[in-house]
């Protein structure tokens, strides 16, 4: 195939998939706007605030079992794998506390005075419509893509094909001997490692088994495997 | 390289958790020792969140010239130091997600077009759907989180100092709107009910349609009601109900009047109070006795806005 053409078919998937994860995106931003909305109701009640609070205390003096501790783990350092249905008490009470602040609009100097209550949005404010409405903005602006973007992709992929370069390898070509390198090491066992063992004092026989090797580092990786014992393998 | 990308957007993602505890006391201070009196102390919201408890001078010794020279920002202030790029932070944040979007996109059409097939050709069929599931892991993880990200990162750079007015001014024009709007739905319902001779009906026993009401729906009822209540003396008189009706341009002769006011006033004396109006509302506006179809709304409607009859609104109706 043509340069072009390449060039083309690489640029066609990209918008493709680039357009299939805004419309994703904007897909989950309706529930999340609907999750907003309804927690934002749910904060004007303050009686249903304060029942949430207290079963929020009785689940804290609960002790945890371990399952439940290595998901609280998993969930502080990969804050997307949360289980919204187990986490909505913190969810709403956290939306609480921030809707609260919002309203109260601190000035940023101490002592960090609330707004006065006549020049500050009313208490029965649409937080969670102003979210909502605020995602649709960000959405919009994260697919319109300003000159900054582009020049940082540029420069990223400029840094990535000189990091290559640096290796001096194809990384298709090194992708698919990576796969032949693994296949390789499967079929040493110990009737074939005396051949093999041979073989690495001969360095061409190594090179012409791996094929399209350049730069010979793969082979000089599979070579010290090989200078193990086959127990390591 | 996905992987690479994944690690940043997972670093991304717990600065944009960090700064939203920050403005939401209520989990910053249940992390500390005695989470049952923090917590309930919390729901007064007595205290400070904890961006207030930022050493701004501490910061600023800390501060280095590279963070000085990228956030162009003179004396940033204890919010801004949530961020990595303080003031410019939002901007550079949305830059950032813009850029992992579109190198997830890179990553994938490249998979695709030229590895993918590249593996298939020189492999077997277990080790090529070996390396497809190693290579999309990062794409689809991407995928998760960028959703969470976007969801927060929209709570982070919306709230504190990076308010948005514009938005605000948005949101109070739609509440007051929908506020004119269920005003106009109750005064249609009472003329329609009225017209029909459906205020009559008795309650049903045992029913108490007040009791589920919702308090926020309670809520918005009583601010219909303060609509109503133009003297603001917090009840709604004859004259003004009488007056109310001509202004909204409804059809209504005294027999009208008085058959809505007799339903509307429960203990008869005269005036009907926030609670007498919450129980029409709930018992009349929220029934499902209008046959009505929605087109048929529609019109009646258009008839309370259209005064002088001609099936056009002008501005000044």
């Amino acid at each position: 195939m043509e340069l072009f053409e390449s060039v083309h078919f690489a640029l066609f998937f990209v918008m493709v998939l680039f357009v299939a994860k805004v419309l994703g995106l904007v897909s989950d931003g309706i529930l999340t706007e609907a999750e907003w909305l309804e927690l934002d109701r749910s904060c004007r009640d303050e009686e249903y605030i304060k029942q949430l609070t207290r079963r929020y205390i009785d689940a804290r003096k609960r002790p945890q079992t371990i399952a439940q501790k290595i998901k609280s783990c998993l969930a502080a350092t990969f804050p997307s794998l949360r289980s919204r249905r187990n986490d909505t008490i913190v969810d709403q009470l956290n939306f609480y506390a921030m809707r609260r602040e919002f309203i109260l609009e601190r000035s940023v100097e101490p002592p960090f005075k609330a707004a006065d209550e006549k020049n500050r949005v009313p208490e029965d404010f649409n937080f969670g419509r102003y979210l909502s409405i605020s995602l649709g903005q960000t959405l919009a602006h994260s697919v319109h893509l300003g000159v900054s973007t582009w020049l940082f992709i540029g420069l990223f992929t400029v840094l990535f094909f000189f990091v290559i370069l640096a290796l001096d390898e194809d990384i298709v070509v090194s992708a698919v001997r990576m796969e032949m390198i693994s296949q390789e090491m499967c079929i040493v066992n110990e009737s074939t490692l005396s051949q093999t063992r041979a073989s690495i004092s001969h360095p061409i026989d190594t090179e012409a088994v791996l094929g399209m090797d350049r730069s010979g580092l793969y082979s000089s990786r599979l070579k010290s495997c090989l200078g193990h014992s086959p127990g390591a393998h | 390289m996905g992987f690479i990308v994944l690690g940043l957007n997972l670093v991304l993602d717990i600065r944009l958790e960090h700064i939203n505890r920050a403005f939401a006391k209520f989990e910053a201070s249940a992390d500390n020792q005695d989470p049952e009196k923090q917590a309930l102390k919390n729901t007064s919201f007595d205290d400070l969140p904890s961006w207030c408890s930022i050493d701004l001078s501490k910061y600023m010794i800390d501060r280095s010239s590279l963070k000085k020279w990228l956030s162009t920002t003179k004396n940033p202030n204890r919010q801004d130091t949530l961020f990595w790029f303080e003031r410019q932070g939002p901007k550079k944040m949305t830059m950032f997600f813009q850029t992992s979007l579109l190198f997830n996109s890179i990553y994938g059409a490249i998979f695709l077009i030229t590895f993918a097939p590249a593996m298939y050709r020189e492999s077997k069929i277990l080790s090529f759907a070996l390396y497809s599931i190693l290579s999309s892991t990062p794409m689809i993880l991407l995928t998760i989180q960028q959703r969470h990200i976007a969801a927060q990162m929209t709570q982070a750079i919306t709230v504190g100092i990076h308010r948005k007015p514009q938005i605000i001014g948005t949101v109070c024009r739609e509440e007051k709107t929908a506020r004119v709007v269920r005003g106009f739905i109750v005064v249609n319902q009472m003329v329609y009910k009225a017209e029909h001779g459906l205020l009559d009906k008795p309650i049903e026993k045992g029913s108490n349609p007040v009791e589920s009401l919702s308090a926020v729906e309670r809520a918005d009822i009583e601010k219909t009601f303060d609509g109503f209540d133009t003297s603001g003396d917090g009840s709604i008189s004859a004259n003004e109900l009488g007056d109310i009706l001509e202004a909204l341009g409804a059809p209504v002769n005294e027999k009208m009047l008085q058959s809505i006011l007799n339903t509307l006033d429960e203990d008869g004396n005269g005036k009907i109070i926030q609670g007498e109006f919450v129980s029409f509302y709930a018992r009349h506006v929220m029934s499902s006795d209008d046959t009505r179809s929605t087109e048929e709304k529609a019109h009646h409607l258009f008839k309370m806005f259209d005064s002088s009859g001609d099936k056009d609104i002008t501005i000044g109706e």
